[in-house]
Parts: structure tokens; C-alpha cells; sequence
């Protein structure tokens, strides 16, 4: 079941793109509604705030369709577009430096409009989670990302990343284990505030 | 004691993307390896518990619009002829060409159509027209060479 839902999507985008190809660009619209949540999520980790993954998100988007020449038919459409992304943001983090303690600090949610935007970065801000997957090395970040959260398996993200699966696996297990100690208080015994998993079995875990 | 398999693909295994073999082999392993169980389970906890904490975020709705509005909707549509320079510079010298052919014939009827002339001089019948374009025969053919060479220097100099 699962895997017909994956060969329907993949059909449906490459029956779209060749009709872009062939001379129907409006029909672009459909590929950004059909990946602008994930993708927009996923700059989202990286960026920090919506302001610049908004616009992260519209360049990738941009950059796709101008190389969509190049997406090789038969492929995963996904894996082509991802990778894209993944390379653009992590150009935007080496140009940027972002500092993401700051953008995390409380100070910067009582902005004096209450726009629906700052609603959601208040609400998404809270998300420790995502704050702490931020904050970890670009390349234990990025696997952790598209394994946990856009779903991806470790070799569509060796694809992605143009890195050996073996590697992809080995960050895996140090990503998780950076995140945890992240989210893990080292004083107390963090029963409460440990994000990932019982202590029990993370003992076991070394 | 550490499994020496306790790195091997389990986040693979976890997601169904081994080939069945593989994944029946690992699944023959976890039965009778309770550390590697314990790493399969911590991955798929935290699978479950980073889906619960993840809080939906919504792409704001100008994204599409502004990518649309950015984008060269008519860049992947079949391009017109005379776009295309390749195509410009082959009309040009069969432009040329042309030219070159029409004055040559000009030259050629001209001698052909007054035959009788006897001191070189080409007279033209009743037309105002005619009139005005008296050419000496003898340098026909030099005004035609002229005028091809003329033309065969703008084409190499372009
Ligand atoms: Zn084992």
C-alpha cells in the first residue's frame, strides 16, 4: 500500500514535469503546491525563522524549474528537488553564519505586531525539537532532517547529499546521539526533558 | 559487550528500504540480539516521538505566487526560427547570396536585350526610366564583379 502511494506520486510528477518541459510552465504551480510544506518545513530547520525560509523556499523553487532540464525521467522527482534544496541552504548557512541562539531567544517573539506569522513563530519556537536540530553541525542536521522528519530512508538521503549510505547511517547514529544530549539536561536525571526515548534504553545506547 | 553489528543499516531496516533479503537476514539477527533490538527500538521511538513534537508549519501563501510571478513561464515552449542566431545568420547569407545573383542576372539581361547596339552605349527604348540608366556594356561586367566582392567582404566581416 505504502509503496503504490509512493509509484502514484511518482508518476504524477513526472507526468507534470513533462508537461512542463513540453511548453506548459503555469503548470509549475501544481509541483510548488505539492512540495512547498515539506520543503518550506525543512528550510525551516535550517533558517530559523520564516522570513528567510520563506524566501529560501521561493529561490529553490526558482532554481528547480530553471534546471528542470536537467531532472533525469524515471527518477524521483523528491530526491532531485531536496537535493537542490538541501545544497542551497547549506550555502545560505556558510554565507550567513546564523546565529542560532539569538534567533531563538525570547526577546525576539515580543515584536509589537501579532501578526499570523509571528503567531506561528511562537508557536513553532516552542518546539525544542527543532531548535536543538538547528543548532547541531549542517551535516548531522541535514541527515537528521530528512530522516526524521521529511521521511526520507538513508540511501534517497545518500542520493540527496552525495555521500556513501554507510556514512549517512554513522551520522544517523551521532546525530541522534548530539540531539539527545542537547535535549538531555546533564544535571538532573531528565526523566521530563528527555525528548527521544526512555533513559533506560538510551543507557544502552553508548 | 558491543554487538558488531550494532552500526550496521539499521535506520534502513527501519524505514523498509533493504531488499528482502537483507532485511530477512537482519530480522534473523534482531530474534537473538537484544542490543540491536534495543537500537531498532530507540529509532523508531524517536521516530514517533520527533513526529509528535514536530508542530505543522505552514508554508506562507505567497510562496507560490511569488515563485509563479518569478519564473519564465514560456522557457521550456519550442522557440521561433528567427530567435534562434544560428537560424539569423543562415537567412542573412542567403540574403546575400540572393543579391548577388539578382545583380549578375540584371548584368546578363542587359547585354542579352541590346544586341544591336553598335558604339557600346545602351540607349533604353521609350522609357523615362530607361532612359536614365545608360551603361556603358564594357563595364557591366566589372560594376557586377565590384558588387560581388563588395558583398563577399561584408559576409567575412561579419
Ligand atoms: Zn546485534
Amino acid at each position: 500500500m505504502h509503496d503504490d502511494e509512493a509509484q502514484n506520486i511518482l508518476k504524477g510528477d513526472e507526468e507534470l514535469i513533462k508537461s512542463i518541459l513540453s511548453g506548459n510552465g503555469e503548470r509549475y504551480g501544481d509541483i510548488v503546491e505539492r512540495y512547498q510544506t515539506g520543503l518550506y518545513r525543512a528550510v525551516y530547520y535550517y533558517t530559523q525563522n520564516v522570513e528567510d525560509a520563506r524566501d529560501l523556499t521561493q529561490d529553490i523553487f526558482i532554481k528547480a524549474y530553471n534546471n528542470l532540464a536537467g531532472f533525469k525521467q524515471g527518477s524521483a522527482f523528491s530526491t532531485w528537488l531536496y537535493r537542490i534544496a538541501v545544497n542551497h541552504c547549506l550555502d545560505w548557512c556558510r554565507k550567513k553564519k546564523p546565529t542560532y541562539v539569538e534567533s531563538f531567544s525570547l526577546d525576539n517573539l515580543s515584536s509589537d505586531e501579532d501578526s499570523p506569522e509571528d503567531l506561528f513563530l511562537q508557536q513553532e519556537i516552542t518546539s525544542e525539537v527543532q531548535a536543538a536540530v538547528g543548532s547541531l553541525p549542517a551535516i548531522y542536521s541535514t541527515v537528521l532532517i530528512l530522516y526524521y522528519f521529511e521521511d526520507f530512508s538513508p540511501q534517497q538521503i545518500a542520493d540527496i547529499t552525495d555521500i556513501p549510505k554507510r556514512t549517512v547511517e554513522t551520522r544517523l547514529f551521532r546525530g541522534r546521539k548530539m540531539l539527545r544530549d542537547k535535549l538531555q539536561p546533564k544535571s538532573s536525571g531528565g526523566e521530563d526533558h528527555d525528548l527521544l526515548s526512555k533513559p533506560g534504553q538510551l543507557a544502552q545506547l553508548r | 559487550m558491543t554487538c558488531y553489528r550494532s552500526r550496521d543499516n539499521w535506520h534502513s531496516y527501519v524505514k523498509y528500504s533493504l531488499s528482502e533479503a537483507e532485511r530477512d537476514e537482519m530480522a534473523s539477527h534482531l530474534a537473538h540480539c537484544p542490543e540491536c533490538r534495543s537500537i531498532v527500538a530507540i529509532i523508531q521511538e524517536t521516530l514517533e516521538s520527533l513526529a509528535k513534537k514536530q508542530v505543522i508549519l505552514c508554508p506562507p501563501l505567497d510562496i507560490k505566487i511569488n515563485v509563479m510571478k518569478a519564473i519564465d513561464k514560456n522557457r521550456y515552449r519550442e522557440t521561433i526560427v528567427s530567435t534562434n542566431p544560428f537560424h539569423l545568420f543562415e537567412l542573412k547569407n542567403w540574403g546575400v547570396s540572393m543579391i548577388a545573383a539578382g545583380i549578375l542576372l540584371f548584368a546578363l539581361n542587359l547585354t542579352t536585350l541590346s544586341p544591336g547596339s553598335e558604339n557600346g552605349q545602351m540607349t533604353e527604348l521609350h522609357t523615362e526610366l530607361g532612359k536614365q540608366i545608360t551603361i556603358p556594356f564594357d563595364k557591366m561586367s566589372q560594376v557586377a564583379n565590384d558588387a560581388l566582392e563588395k558583398i563577399e567582404s561584408l559576409r567575412l566581416s561579419k
